[in-house]
């Protein structure tokens, strides 16, 4: 066995959004494995998945959070000690969009001044599924398109926007490399280098 | 550090389903010039290990009692235990309904009160008594047995829950109530087996048929611990057992889990002793298939969340087990005080034997048509008393993450089994991370059930029950963290201008916020009491304000070192509150207070009071709805029981 000598890093991520948005679906089709059929897991057990980075390893603790409205002392029990917040959204629910900014931002206020954010859409299988269209178009609505959610990620001043489908394993890996690289620069780069959240 | 091995051996032996294709497409993006090399779980943390469901204490008794078939002479007493069971398990029914309905009947008179928990309950030491560490030669008379019996039931003190108190009527190993197609419970039935004495005979006799022991059935409790005594010393004469690897007889007369379990152990290493106990490999299929929530059963979304329900809860017991592993090394490097330990663990024991009995409640129910299945009881039942023990471990996370961080060096000195400086965290989190999952569970079930069920109505209420939980965890944990405010809160002001603080009751909520009575808001730090509102300034000195950069790292809700000073300038009794009112958006105030230039997001409450000279209203600005929410339903709450009050106060006076 050969040991090599490398810097490891440890990182907490933490995953909010609307309930019923897809987290737990992505961080479960991400660490754990496939759905059984069309089943969507509830629960979501913290997870550590590692990257290397150069010579450096970048060990990431996943925290998945559940709807904490009314318990706003156990919430923070799953703020502390956060590098990275992702804040979720599906592409058929507009209000969960809306509720990045009126509400994750302002909880996240409550325990970060500054903090790298990144946004994140979910069940972008969803934009070409006929019957959500349907639906969406009753209500005279559409789906939210990338352009329409990157503006969010910007007016909040996230680090990234990205976009996956966990149904159709489609960009699942990509966000949590991306994020594993923000936490990786903002851990080399001086503090105030950091990019922040417009407060 | 051993966790430093080549970094594909761990994706071989990782945690399930860690799949290639992730590596793959790990490959094709390359933002910069950072290319992570995809996921790796990282196996060698105990984290991210799996549980197996041959831990469940219901799947293990079921095997148990397959292998005790085999023994010749057994069914009878089988039989027995199969009916003492049965008896305990309608007993227990009763008793959860009975209690049920009397605390529905309490509830419509009296508010529910918070029980008294502070964070600093230190003071009960949190000593692991009943572990398989007891000689057997220490206890083996009957006699000292007995009084080890009752020193374990005497251990309870006021302050902290201890398992006699948290699982109240219970009598027997699954939670809750079963369905009515089910008599009993497996785990029960071998514990009660067990405890008949003789089964341990005939399985003694059956391995050594050369030194057989009498054989004696009886009802007398003394008899029984006899038999179970003769059993112990004859395993250790002629079948070579160290004392140390067997059970005590307390432990077979004891109703904690800890000891089923290390009985249970021992038994199967005395079967294992002879070929003719174990079983083949379709035997072992066949308890799978009639008997565990196996994907074969799995059929539609309902079986399929009862499935997750029974897969996680698994998980979790196996990870609450991990941690009573973890303190036990802790104790026995002896680096860490067992204060300190009993801040990182409050009550740990309490809590993993209730989830053990949760689970085979579970289990038990799961096998049932789904009409028939008792899920919501269950949790009606665990929300009544065993959940409460979430509130001093909920309570004392703050401390126990400090106490992390102060004492890393001798943690990870201690124990390898958790890393201390990132994993033990995740690790303590889960008792909270679990609670707040079963009405998402719970949820999920409930959308899948019938309406015309007959349990329906218990899912529901089990879910309310849950969430009520929670919400007085939460209210037990802020009146927690208030202590520390409150007592920070007479420091920082130099002068009370005549108030007393004791009369005012609790602290409830402090924020600083925007307030305005007149033309323009000003920023207040607001303190609401049981019967007061309190209005300070901040006194701001020539010294910098604290670094912002300070939130990080640091949970910005828990005060930092540096208090700004207070100064008094304004209050509010409850009791001559006349208007609550939220608006969302400035339209809805009223007419003193015209519409005017509040952000978007703000959110607002209108205070209107009158008092016995004048009269007036206010504005809060909150940054949160939920804020907002949490104040509106507090004061409301608050207004209306000073009212209460005074009308009472009045028509009491009136009638002297």
């Amino acid at each position: 066995m050969v040991k090599v000598l490398r810097k490891k890093i440890r990182k907490k991520l933490l995953v909010i959004g609307d309930s019923g948005c897809g987290k737990t679906s992505l961080l479960y089709r991400y660490t754990v494995g496939e759905f059984i059929g069309e089943f969507f897991p509830l629960c979501y057990e913290n997870f550590v998945v590692e990257f290397q980075i150069k010579s450096t390893i970048v060990e990431m603790t996943l925290w998945d959070s559940v709807d904490t409205t009314e318990y706003d002392r156990m919430r923070a029990l799953y703020y502390a000690n956060c590098d990275i917040i992702m804040i979720c959204y599906s592409v058929e629910n507009h209000e969960s969009l809306e509720n990045v900014e009126k509400k994750w931002i302002p909880q996240i206020q409550n325990y970060y001044k500054k903090i790298p954010i990144v946004l994140m859409a979910l069940k972008t299988d969803l934009r070409r599924d006929p019957a959500v269209l349907y639906k969406l178009n009753e209500q005279s609505l559409r789906v939210i398109t990338r352009s329409e959610g990157r503006a969010v990620a910007d007016k909040i001043g996230a680090y990234g926007y990205l976009e996956c489908s966990a149904r159709i394993l489609d960009g699942v890996d990509e966000p949590f490399q991306y994020i594993a690289k923000v936490v990786y620069k903002t851990h080399e780069e001086p503090q105030d280098k950091k990019k922040c959240i417009i407060v | 550090m051993s966790s430093h091995k080549s970094l594909s051996s761990r994706v071989s032996s990782g945690a399930k389903g860690l799949t290639s294709s992730n590596s793959n497409s790990a490959s094709t993006i390359n933002i910069s010039k950072i290319s992570p090399s995809g996921p790796i779980g990282a196996a060698s943390l105990i984290m991210n290990q799996k549980a197996s469901s041959e831990n469940s204490l219901f799947h293990i008794c079921i095997t148990l009692r397959k292998r005790l078939e085999k023994v010749n002479g057994l069914k009878p007493y089988l039989n027995l235990a199969y009916s003492t069971a049965e008896y305990s398990s309608d007993k227990q029914a009763d008793a959860i309904t009975a209690s049920q309905h009397n605390r529905d009947s309490l509830r419509k008179s009296t508010n529910s009160s918070y029980s008294n928990f502070s964070s600093s309950s230190l003071t009960n030491t949190n000593t692991n008594t009943n572990t398989n560490t007891n000689s057997i030669t220490n206890s083996i008379t009957i006699n000292s047995a007995t009084t080890i019996n009752t020193i374990n039931s005497q251990q309870s003190s006021p302050l902290d829950f201890t398992i006699q108190s948290i699982n109240h009527n219970l009598t027997t190993f699954a939670a809750g109530i079963l369905p009515a197609t089910i008599s009993c419970d497996p785990v029960t039935q071998i514990w009660k087996l067990f405890q008949q004495g003789a089964p341990l005979c005939l399985i003694f006799n059956s391995i050594k048929p050369d030194h057989p022991l009498p054989i004696v059935s009886a009802d007398d409790i003394k008899i029984c611990k006899r038999s179970v005594y003769d059993f112990l010393s004859a395993c250790q004469m002629f079948l070579d057992l160290k004392a140390e690897n067997l059970f005590t007889i307390s432990n077979v007369f004891s109703e904690n889990t800890d000891d089923l379990l290390t009985v249970i152990n021992s038994i199967n290493k005395v079967l294992d002793l002879n070929p003719n106990f174990s079983l083949s490999d379709s035997e072992k299929k066949d308890i799978i298939l009639k008997n565990l929530n196996s994907s074969k059963n799995i059929n539609d979304s309902r079986s399929r969340i009862i499935l997750e329900l029974i897969e996680t809860e698994r998980k979790y017991i196996f990870d609450l087990e991990i941690l009573v592993n973890y303190r036990n090394q802790l104790l026995h490097a002896d680096l860490i005080t067992s204060e300190s330990l009993h801040l990182l663990f409050p009550n740990l024991n309490e809590i993993l034997d209730f989830q053990r009995r949760l689970l085979v409640g579970i289990e038990a129910n799961s096998l049932a048509p789904a009409k028939y299945q008792r899920i919501g009881a269950i949790f009606l039942y665990a929300s009544s008393i065993p959940f409460k023990a979430y509130e001093p471990w909920s309570i004392g996370q703050p401390a126990a993450i400090e106490l992390i961080n102060d004492q890393q060096e001798n943690l990870q000195k201690s124990s390898s089994l958790i890393n201390a400086s990132y994993e033990l965290q995740s690790f303590l989190i889960k008792p909270i991370q679990r609670l707040l999952k079963y009405p998402l569970l719970l949820e999920g079930i409930l959308k899948h059930s019938d309406p015309a069920w007959p349990t329906y109505s218990e899912v529901t209420s089990g879910l309310e029950a849950l969430k009520g939980t929670a919400r007085d965890i939460n209210d037990a944990h802020r009146k927690s963290e208030n202590v520390k405010v409150l007592a920070d809160l007479y420091t920082r002001v130099a002068d009370w201008r005549g108030y007393e603080l004791k009369s005012f009751g609790d602290l409830l909520f402090h924020s600083k916020l925007g307030v305005r009575d007149s033309d323009t808001e000003k920023e207040f730090f607001v303190y609401l009491f049981e019967k007061i509102i309190f209005f300070f300034k901040e006194i701001i000195t020539t010294q910098k304000k604290s670094s912002i950069n300070l939130a990080k790292k640091k949970n910005a809700n828990y005060n930092q070192n540096t208090l700004s000073k207070l100064e008094l300038k304004g209050r509010i009794f409850i009791a001559n509150i006349t208007y609550i009112n939220p608006s969302k958006n400035a339209s809805t105030l009223t007419s003193t207070l015209e519409e005017n230039d509040y952000p978007t997001n703000s959110h607002l409450l209108t205070i209107s009071w009158s008092g016995l000279r004048d009269q007036g209203s206010f504005i809060m600005r909150f940054k949160t709805d939920e804020q907002r929410n949490l104040w509106e339903q507090c004061l409301r709450n608050l207004s209306v029981k000073q009212h209460e009050e005074i009308l009472m106060s009045d028509a009491s006076q009136n009638s002297n």
